[in-house]
């Protein structure tokens, strides 16, 4: 990142390839649409080179890189673009699973999809990025600008709020 | 404890904040108590459930898009440069100088030429093949036409093949392919040019026997930028250890020769 900074914006091709998948199934959690993750993930790396002036050697570039990911999302969020949500790239396969154990996989990450679409915004994009994503409390607190301690226990109560969703609203079944 | 307590202890648990001592404590009070194991069940089930959701895969539009957007934005930056630079008067004898200097260089091909008429025709039907293997299908056809490429008498003259095995060596799905081309390339690593886009290559390439090839060819024409790339492949942990061992062992190589 340091080298594109420098101006050797070439270099954005090799962050490109390591992290645009991470970055598209951010969008994909959160919007569940193709077409709008595409668009934003684009945007995201467009980001990079329009502020590669403002990236710092301290900062962790993940955290980094995932800062403009949520700036990006706030952008579309105000945008209102009318959205059909898909789930169809949760088509499980398993050599170990029989059919039927693949479908009620599917079925549950379906539901499990259904419940975080009724989380608020922000409880939705803190359990996509500690569970889905798997960052730390301290990456993530320092994209959402709070304290450790703060995510950690907000990340607390909201994946209690999702379980009650999950088995109140949406009948999941364990 | 309530069973709002058991549901942080086992919410922590799961989250990897406890010891595997709790493991049994919860498996204990979930046997004695159905509230508990329900909580206990449906956690676990939620983060199996997450842990399970696939990675969504992106599509080739995303990439092609961001690769013209990006030459783009390099083209852009490079005519900033250029137009940033003051333009120099030549003086008029610097001009003649510079004509004469081309003419005397025209007449100098023009005779390399006559005598290697054959070679060049040779060439030519190598450069049009390798034009076309980008089409073909066979991956063996590809590497026989690379080979005769380079096992050509004097191929290193010729900016058309050296440009043509570049776009094979970007381009090529095949790796094996891909792997011909750097062999062929690794003749032309005293030109500038080439040397950048095989630096270029390795920063991008998949391929782990790809990328030992394309180490040892830049090893052997070691320099700051070459030094450079190998730095930042050493420093960055996501390489694989045996691609970092290989560059770490050509820096030490250099090290070595220069004290």
């Amino acid at each position: 990142m340091l080298q594109i900074k420098n101006g050797e914006i070439g270099k954005t091709a090799v962050l490109f390839d390591r992290y645009h998948t991470s970055i598209y199934n951010y969008f994909m959690k959160i919007h569940r649409n193709k077409m709008i993750s595409q668009d934003l993930t684009q945007n995201v790396f467009e980001k990079i080179i329009k502020y590669r002036s403002s990236y710092t050697d301290h900062k962790n570039f993940r955290s980094w890189i995932f800062t403009i990911a949520r700036n990006a999302n706030i952008d579309e969020h105000r945008k209102k673009r009318p959205t059909d949500a898909c789930d169809d790239y949760i088509t499980l396969s398993s050599k170990d699973d029989n059919a039927q154990v693949v479908m009620e996989k599917s079925e549950k990450s379906k539901q499990l999809m259904r419940a975080l679409d009724l989380l608020p915004a922000e409880e939705k994009e803190l359990i996509v990025l500690t569970k889905f994503e798997k960052m730390k409390f301290a990456q993530v607190a320092e994209i959402l600008g709070m304290t450790e301690n703060a995510v950690k226990v907000k990340s607390h109560r909201t994946i209690k709020k999702l379980r009650s969703i999950l088995v109140n609203d949406i009948k999941y079944e364990y | 404890m309530n069973i709002d307590q058991w549901e942080d202890k086992i919410i922590s648990y799961l989250e990897g904040d406890l010891e595997s001592v709790m493991k049994q404590e919860i498996t204990e009070a979930a046997n004695k108590n159905k509230e508990i194991e329900a909580l206990w069940i449906s956690y676990r089930s939620i983060y199996n459930t997450i842990d399970n959701i696939p990675t969504a895969e992106t599509c080739d539009t995303l990439k092609s898009n961001f690769g013209t957007f990006l030459k783009k934005e390099i083209d852009t930056q490079e005519s900033k440069k250029i137009t940033g630079n003051k333009v120099i008067a030549i003086p008029a004898w610097k001009k003649i100088m510079t004509i004469a200097a081309v003419l005397v260089g025209l007449l100098f091909i023009w005779n390399t030429n006559q005598n290697n008429q054959d070679i060049n025709n040779n060439l030519a039907e190598v450069n049009t093949q390798l034009e076309q293997i980008l089409d073909t299908k066979s991956s063996t056809e590809k590497i026989k036409v690379i080979r005769v490429s380079h096992d050509n008498q004097s191929p290193s003259n010729d900016e058309n093949t050296k440009q043509l095995l570049v776009n094979v060596l970007k381009k090529d799905p095949s790796s094996n392919v891909r792997l011909a081309a750097v062999e062929a390339l690794a003749n032309y690593t005293n030109d500038d040019k080439i040397r950048e886009a095989l630096i270029k290559a390795l920063m991008v390439e998949k391929d782990g026997f790809v990328k030992l090839a394309l180490i040892k060819t830049l090893g052997s024409q070691f320099d700051h930028d070459i030094a450079d790339t190998f730095e930042e492949i050493v420093n960055d942990k996501t390489n694989e250890k045996f691609i970092r061992d290989e560059v770490e062992k050509e820096l030490f190589r250099h090290n070595k020769i220069e004290s």
